[in-house]
């Protein structure tokens, strides 16, 4: 690797700790690296220096960057971390689930865990519904994007956590044939992307949600987000429908 | 571990001291690459200080009020065709700072309570 390239990705990774920055401190330090690496590559530092100095001060960099950072920024990064970290934990047990035995062999662990399945699913979709219609458009014009999102978040949430917990139950009653199951590998793909645009919506998007909260029309990307979530949850259930009925 | 409040880590101090030796050498002013090489030479290491820790400690150094900073004029370094640069300078406060840390470390053998080895 050359050091301009070098230079390049340590240029990148300032851009993205900085990015969620107030204005005058994001571009005095993206201003200072840039000189700092300018005066380095035609000073002929090897690119191994430019990238060991970008690597030993990761830590330093996140941490200047938590400090600085609005309270608002700071929780959804919070959250999303966490929400990361559950979703790589609930993975990581679905990889490794053994056969659940109650599940198995009782009769009604099954079934109740597909009922709660089911309430969980219709409170998480239902919930967000409205909001999704608004986004794009459809409906519910007059009403405040941010207040839809605050009042239906805690439901969506109680409904998300139902879902989660018996879906995984309804797994481990047979994990080697639901993860060879492609219905299933699907819905897991449209639920992934479902959560990622969700995220997308909340941290990134509503950080500017004070332009267009009471607009009818919103910005392109916003009403894009909008239909995206429709689209995905209505592949999850298709798809999680579908699981009955394919290969077995 | 929390610091105290005002004490300095090595990093820091070791600033406020390559800052005095631009000064004494004429250079009053200096630019966060150029203390970082001063850091490389005095401490005889053969990496320069990581930009994060670097830049953190120059801020915290004139949070503190030990150093102050300023960007210099854009005609400049639109002049010489290079990004512009923030040129840090040493503060009387900063300069006591180095010389407290000084006295402190020729006192502190004499504080240091003895251990019997017999």
């Amino acid at each position: 690797m050359s050091p301009r390239a070098a230079a390049g990705v340590a240029r990148w990774w300032t851009r993205v700790y900085t990015a969620v920055l107030p204005g005058h401190l994001r571009d005095a330090r993206r201003a200072e690296v840039e000189s700092d690496l300018w005066e380095s590559v035609s000073d002929g530092a090897p690119s191994r220096h430019i990238l060991a100095r970008l690597a030993l001060g990761i830590g330093d960099d996140l941490t200047w960057s938590l400090t600085f950072m609005d309270t608002t920024t700071r929780n959804t990064a919070g959250w999303s971390l966490g929400s990361l970290a559950v979703f790589a934990m609930a993975w990581l047990w679905l990889s490794q689930a053994p056969q659940s035995a109650v599940m198995r062999e009782s009769a009604w662990a099954f079934p109740v865990a597909l009922v709660n399945h089911l309430v969980g699913l219709v409170l998480l979709v239902g919930m967000r519904l409205p909001l999704d219609l608004r986004l794009m458009g459809w409906a519910f014009a007059g009403v405040p994007v941010s207040q839809l999102a605050n009042r239906a978040a805690p439901f969506a949430l109680v409904g998300a956590i139902v879902t989660g917990v018996s879906g995984m139950a309804l797994f481990s009653a047979d994990p080697a044939r639901m993860a060879s199951n492609p219905w299933f590998l699907f819905k897991i793909a449209a639920l992934a992307a479902a959560l990622v645009n969700a995220w997308f919506f909340h941290a990134v998007l509503a950080r500017r949600i004070h332009e267009w909260d009471t607009a009818a029309s919103l910005p392109v990307i916003v009403q894009a987000s909008g239909h995206a979530s429709i689209l995905l949850w209505t592949l999850l259930i298709v798809a999680g429908r579908l699981v009955a009925f394919a290969g077995n | 571990m929390r610091r105290k409040t005002g004490a300095l880590v090595p990093l820091e101090l070791a600033i406020c001291s390559a800052a005095l030796a631009l000064r004494d050498r004429g250079v009053g002013q200096f630019h966060g690459y150029l203390i970082a090489k001063e850091l490389k030479d005095t401490s005889n290491t053969k990496l320069l200080t990581a930009y994060g820790t670097l830049y953190r400690a120059l801020g915290r150094l004139e949070q503190m009020g030990l150093m102050t900073s300023a960007w210099e004029d854009p005609q400049i370094p639109a002049d010489a065709n290079r990004p512009r640069r923030r040129l840090y300078a040493i503060t009387p406060d900063g300069q006591m700072a180095v010389a407290n840390a000084a006295r402190e470390s020729v006192a502190a053998p004499l504080a240091t309570p003895r251990v019997s080895t017999t």
